[in-house]
């Protein structure tokens, strides 16, 4: 149930994450899902990664270019479009204050915030 | 390559993926899973379903609706709409919007489908919408959706019938998608024939006319007069929807 939940609050936000990760420079999938799961949102599959990178594509958020390798096969970088940036200044600032509102119903029905769990478990 | 990456091919080639395009996306995952070290199925998914993904309609917000088997479309006259509404919606299917041309555009919750109920009303502008949806919001009613002069509200099953609209293996979808009655064919034939008449009788007048005025000011008066033609009928249509919403809506409150 907790991964499930989990899947499904990253299935509407994970093109935000993606177009944030481009902020940095340009990357390749398999970077992009390891950033990510650094980040602490846990493993991301390719199988749910590539579509999001394509559907960015086809709308023009980011760009793609492929680039032979001298040994295997070649990679498909990505970089963030103009448009891309516009669209997660946007949609991003609409996540955080979506986030904001969550907390302040989360925190007023009670529940600790993530600092507090920490400093009374540790 | 591997069995799954030319599985892969095969299934991107059918789609219309482009030769070019298509090597680059498999080099890239064949990179990605040489890195991982993952199974090609374990990661993607099975070849069909992920080329369904890869080449699913582009919408960056996850919206991608034109490839998903959950969502519905389907188109009914203003006397069936209620009846196809309900229909779908004993099935668990809940409209999200009406979309430009009229189609009703539905989806149904993968993990947790319900029934949903529907109404049809007449709002004649904006504001008659907002206040439909303010008198009805507290029966549980939210719109879903407006075309032309007709507005729709949905409320879910669990609103009335609690968990029991929950729905444990609800049906494929039928087949149907157009809903047009004896009523509305003949509404439809009707409002033809007024229109083909009318342009009949006015279009040849209308090429006619600023071609025999005698000067600027019998031109400004066939102008105006066109334009008078066209706006009162309008106004006509607008006021009796209005009307007619009010008088049901008045009818509503008092019983």
């Amino acid at each position: 149930m907790g991964m499930d939940r989990r899947a499904s609050w990253l299935k509407g936000v994970l093109d935000l994450l993606v177009l944030a990760r481009l902020t940095e420079g340009e990357s390749y999938g398999y970077a992009i899902a390891g950033s990510l799961d650094e980040a602490g949102l846990g493993r991301i599959r390719g199988g749910t990664l590539y579509p999001v990178l394509n559907r960015l594509e086809e709308a023009g958020l980011v760009a793609a270019e492929y680039r032979a390798a001298e040994k295997g096969p070649g990679r498909r970088y990505y970089t963030l479009t103009e448009q891309g940036r516009e669209v997660l200044a946007e949609q991003g600032a609409a996540w955080l204050e979506f986030d904001a509102s969550v907390r302040s119903v989360l925190t007023g029905g009670g529940v600790p915030e993530q600092g507090a769990v920490e400093k009374r478990t540790g | 390559m591997s069995e799954y990456f030319d599985g892969l091919a095969a299934r991107l080639a059918e789609r219309g993926v482009d030769g070019e395009r298509a090597r680059a996306i498999l080099d890239d995952l064949a990179a990605y899973v040489r890195e991982s070290g993952a199974d090609p199925e374990a990661e993607f998914g099975p070849a069909g379903e992920f080329a369904a993904e890869l080449t699913g309609a582009g919408d960056a917000g996850g919206g991608a609706e034109e490839a998903d088997p959950d969502v519905l479309r389907w188109t009914a006259d203003v006397f069936e709409g209620p009846r196809s509404l309900n229909a779908f919606g004993e099935q668990g299917w809940e409209v999200d919007r009406v979309d430009r041309v009229g189609r009703f555009v539905a989806r149904r919750d993968r993990e947790h489908p319900q029934t949903w109920e529907y109404l049809q009303e007449v709002a004649a502008s904006r504001a008659d919408r907002e206040r439909l949806a303010a008198r009805l919001a507290p029966d549980g009613w939210e719109p879903c959706g407006h075309w032309s002069v007709l507005a729709y509200f949905k409320r879910p099953g669990s609103a009335t019938a609690g968990p029991a609209a929950e729905l444990e293996a609800p049906p494929p979808p039928s087949r149907r998608r157009y809903f047009i009655g004896v009523k509305g064919a003949v509404f439809s034939a009707v409002c033809l024939v007024v229109a083909v008449v009318a342009a009949a009788w006015s279009l040849p007048r209308l090429v006619a006319g600023p071609a025999e005025a005698q000067d600027s000011s019998e031109l400004l008066g066939f102008v105006l007069g066109a334009a008078a033609g066209l706006a009162l009928p309008l106004a006509a249509f607008w006021l009796a929807v209005r009307l007619w919403s009010r008088s049901r809506e008045r009818r509503r409150s008092g019983g």
